[in-house]
């Protein structure tokens, strides 16, 4: 497949962001955009290069397009595995699916569950997985960032600009298009507006999963307040999950980076 | 055009057709007020049809259809030891679930002798079924258990099989599948409690404990401005009830082949139609003073989008006439205008009830869409976070309704009307005189199974055939009725019959239903009940202890302050939003040079078209010109961005406040 490009960028993005839901190549170059360096636009953009032929191009849009439908429900699958979960009744068969993870989860879950004794011997410190620790406020900055700026689209035919919208958070459009832009290049402009936005609702998903889930953990668990404390490690489970799911995902949709 | 057909609804039929009128569907979308599918053309809906593929059972629909003895002469499939009788559990069930069936169990095999079987463990369903996915996983199971084809053969597999178990586990395909040649059901509960207080509710049934007087009530919303409300008030509910009132009275032989008799059994029918048919008069109707022994509703069933916090507990919840209609009502549909599985109270006691439920999802929700996504995208779409049975039937259930017959999916008003086959009424008179002539509700059922079989060889062989010269209405039509017949499931016990009082009998009113507390061990692997309460949650004061007595301060006000920035601007963007959303704006700017534009230079950007949607629905459009006309191809990519623009919108917005509130229980 010739090269093409779908890519994350923004001044607004704290480094060491990626896409959880395997669909963008999140840039910490903020230059990737239509607008040159000096005026990098703070909000983030998605960018889409696409290869010159619109046949190849429409089948790389309608693979990723693809991708992305097998995302959401690869989320819905991760959230099913994490509801089923049950700190107090662990028993996995090696059969299991996602062990590693839920095994890692518990883990975690299990390290907040040692009896806490009131006495004036002061427990051994835990510490949090520090990667994990990071890897949650990189997401939830990029989240918060995302629903806070207007969003840009563009795409981009083997360097020729074809169009550029951007989405105000309440929803207005506003679409400029290039004045080589077909029938044919518009139509993929908007076949990547629509990709954009379902990735940003399903990412706002993740969100939302990662919070029922811990909250839902530590009541199982029965650990007092341990629902914020769990919050990077159940978001560390989604996203290995959903990695593990896109080992089974067609080649095609395989994101390429 | 069948002579069945009345000449009110041949002409309502023809007038569909030659006005091009919409087809509605049953279900309101709670967190929006709006139609769940969207209205749309007979054309529209059989363009979709044409793409799709036929039935991977349908062989056995085109056996069925010859051939529509559903159990092998000449066993009577009336009778449980003739018949049989099965439960179907997951490979891996929580021990506790049978226990708490033991009493059921009992009976059936005392009823069935021989022909009762358990399928459990290995023999349950299990990997192999898992492994062949749910369109292929009735095959499996049945090659597994080496069962043929065709009529059941019961000596093979019993005739009625219950399947115990979440749509989860043992998927709604599988049941479907099953149903064209079984007589099936479902029962899935949050506790083994509950599955013991079911059991113990079809015992007292079966064992005359209970014995109840024949009524029936019919109930249909018609709420304003709503076709399909009006439709299926007008073509099902109100000719049901005068045929049926009109057939009275109905024979019933008893005794044996020795010596038989026959009964003359009169019922009596009430109707609560439009007006009448509010939700104060269904909660009568279920659990009040007017209980009856088989309830008929006709309405829409709510639905709601995937991870909205009320789609497990309400969807396929009843709408009822308190809802004022599209045109009246805008935005979220409060729990005041429908009736949900939490709407019953302890107390509320349903012992010995039939239940048919004409609303979409009325029985359960699959994960996948059958239906929306595929008029759009190739792809079905993720409608849910699983397949769930209703929680209304679930509860009808666990206060001693013996089951309840729904719809997983969307119900369809169209296909109440039904020109060139056995008519959607007539297929629910026949289950209703059966029903009320004590046959099992698996069995009544097998009406609904012919009906299907019936449209989808007919289907199948019209789309192979003839898919370019038959009208799309016929399609169409044929296509909503075979979708319709297909998600009929019966939520119970299939055999279950109802239990009341013959000519020469006093009538048992309902005893109370004993409260049954299963001594349990700890389930190894079910799927939680979600709870709409959520979690209990513990206070702060609390959290800060515990953090602090694990040396994790530090990470816990980190943590505890990012979550708390996130949720104020979301809580702030989200009021601000009260405002700002009274209009949707979308603009398409053609430019010499899109570059200048992308740094900002706006003023290199020429305003091309316009729109813009009010609040109250009104829109202003600004159209594009090209020298004396409008541009098309610009209008056209425009007019496709504002739809983009609208749903994406809707989405947004409840996203976020979703993703709000569940950020806020992780700091409570």
């Amino acid at each position: 497949m010739a090269e093409h490009s779908f890519t994350l960028s923004g001044a607004v993005l704290l480094p060491g962001g990626d896409d959880p839901l395997g669909i963008w190549y999140v840039s910490e170059n903020h230059a990737v955009s239509f607008a040159a360096e000096a005026s990098v636009p703070a909000e983030p953009t998605w960018r889409i290069e696409l290869p010159e032929s619109p046949v190849e191009a429409q089948a790389v849009l309608a693979g990723r397009t693809h991708a992305m439908e097998l995302a959401q429900q690869d989320l819905a699958q991760a959230h099913q595995e994490l509801d089923r979960l049950n700190p107090m009744a662990p028993s996995f068969s090696a059969a299991e699916e996602f062990l590693a993870q839920k095994n890692a989860l518990l883990a975690t879950v299990g390290g907040f569950q040692e009896p806490v004794s009131y006495t004036i011997s002061p427990l051994p410190k835990k510490t949090q997985d520090q990667e994990s620790y990071r890897q949650w406020h990189a997401f939830v900055e990029q989240v918060r960032q995302m629903i806070t700026h207007y969003a840009r689209i563009e795409t981009v035919m083997t360097g020729s600009n074809v169009g550029l919208t951007t989405v105000g958070w309440t929803g207005d459009f506003a679409t400029t298009w290039a004045p080589a832009a077909t029938t044919t290049t518009m139509q993929m402009h908007r076949q990547s507006v629509h990709l954009v936005l379902d990735s940003r609702v399903a990412t706002m998903r993740i969100i939302s999963v990662v919070a029922t889930g811990a909250v839902g953990l530590a009541a199982k668990a029965a650990i007092p307040g341990g629902q914020v404390l769990l919050l990077p490690a159940v978001y560390k489970f989604i996203r290995d999950v959903l990695k593990e799911l896109r080992q089974s995902w067609p080649q095609i949709q395989k994101p390429d980076f | 055009m069948s002579d069945r057909f009345s000449g009110e609804q041949k002409a309502f039929y023809e007038e569909l057709q030659s006005s091009g009128a919409q087809l509605c569907f049953n279900g309101i979308n709670g967190a929006t007020g709006e139609y769940g599918v969207p209205p749309m053309t007979g054309e529209e809906l059989a363009n979709v049809i044409k793409g799709e593929s036929p039935p991977e059972n349908l062989g056995e629909l085109e056996a069925k259809k010859v051939s529509p003895f559903p159990v092998k002469p000449p066993n009577d499939p009336t009778r449980l030891d003739e018949a049989g009788w099965a439960i179907i559990l997951p490979a891996e069930t929580d021990p506790n679930v049978k226990a708490a069936l033991s009493e059921l169990l009992e009976l059936r095999q005392e009823q069935a002798g021989e022909r009762f079987k358990i399928y459990e463990g290995d023999a349950g369903y299990g990997p192999a079924e898992n492994r062949a996915g749910a369109t292929q996983a009735k095959a499996t199971f049945f090659k597994r258990h080496q069962i043929g084809g065709g009529p059941a053969d019961p000596e093979e597999m019993p005739y009625y099989v219950l399947i115990v178990g979440s749509p989860d586990k043992i998927p709604y395909e599988f049941q479907y599948q099953l149903d064209v040649i079984r007589g099936v059901g479902r029962i899935y509960f949050d506790t083994p409690d509950e599955y013991a207080r079911y059991a113990r509710s079809v015992v007292m049934a079966e064992t005359g404990q209970v014995k109840l007087p024949r009524r029936a009530s019919f109930f249909g919303v018609a709420n304003p401005d709503d076709k399909a409300t009006e439709l299926s008030s007008r073509h099902l509910i109100r000719p049901l009830y005068e045929k049926l009132r009109q057939q009275q009275p109905f024979a019933l032989w008893v005794g044996d082949e020795t010596q038989r008799t026959k009964l003359s059994l009169d019922w009596q029918f009430e109707q609560f139609i439009a007006e009448q048919a509010t939700k104060a008069q269904l909660e009568r109707l279920l659990g009040g003073d007017q209980t009856p022994t088989l309830l008929f509703t006709a309405s829409h069933g709510m639905e709601f989008p995937l991870d909205d916090p009320l789609q497990i507990s309400h969807q396929g919840a009843l709408l009822c006439q308190d809802w004022p209609g599209p045109n009246q009502w805008r935005g979220k549909i409060p729990q005041d205008f429908y009736l949900a599985g939490d709407d019953l109270t302890a107390d509320t006691n349903l012992t010995g009830l039939i239940a048919f439920h004409f609303a979409c999802f009325s029985a359960g929700t699959p994960r996948l869409d059958q239906f929306a996504q595929q008029t759009f995208r190739d792809e079905r779409a993720v409608i849910a976070p699983h397949n769930f049975v209703g929680a209304l039937p679930k509860s009808l259930l666990s206060h001693g309704a013996l089951a309840v017959v729904g719809h997983v999916e969307r119900a369809w008003g169209y296909s109440i009307l039904s020109p060139g086959t056995v008519d959607q009424t007539g297929v629910f008179e026949s289950a209703l005189l059966q029903l009320f002539r004590q046959d099992p509700v698996g069995w009544v059922t097998e009406n609904l199974n012919m009906r299907y079989a019936d449209l989808a060889t007919q289907l199948t062989a019209n789309l192979e055939y003839k898919s370019d010269s038959i009208s799309p209405y016929d399609l169409a039509q044929m296509w909503t009725e075979q979708n319709d017949a297909r998600s009929y499931v019966v939520i119970g016990d299939p055999a279950a019959r109802l239990p009341i009082a013959l000519p020469d009998e006093t009538p048992i009113e309902r005893p109370a239903l004993p409260t049954i507390s299963v001594s349990t061990a700890p389930p190894a692997d079910t799927t939680p009940a979600p709870s709409a309460e959520g979690p209990p949650v513990e206070s702060p004061a609390d959290a800060e202890s515990f953090a602090e007595a694990f040396g994790l301060r530090e990470q816990f006000d980190d943590l505890t302050g990012s979550v708390k920035k996130f949720t104020d601007q979301l809580a702030t963007a989200l009021s601000k939003a009260a405002t700002d959303i009274l209009t949707l704006e979308v603009k398409t700017y053609a430019t010499d040079d899109l570059d200048k534009v992308a740094q900002g230079d706006e003023s290199q950007a020429r305003l091309r078209a316009l729109t813009r949607v009010d609040f109250d629905g009104d829109m202003r459009v600004y159209v594009p010109e090209k020298g004396s006309g409008v541009d098309q191809e610009l209008w056209k990519i425009h007019a496709e961005m504002v739809q983009e623009a609208q749903s994406n919108r809707a989405q947004f917005m409840q996203t976020m406040a979703e993703m709000a509130t569940n950020l806020l229980k992780s700091l409570t």
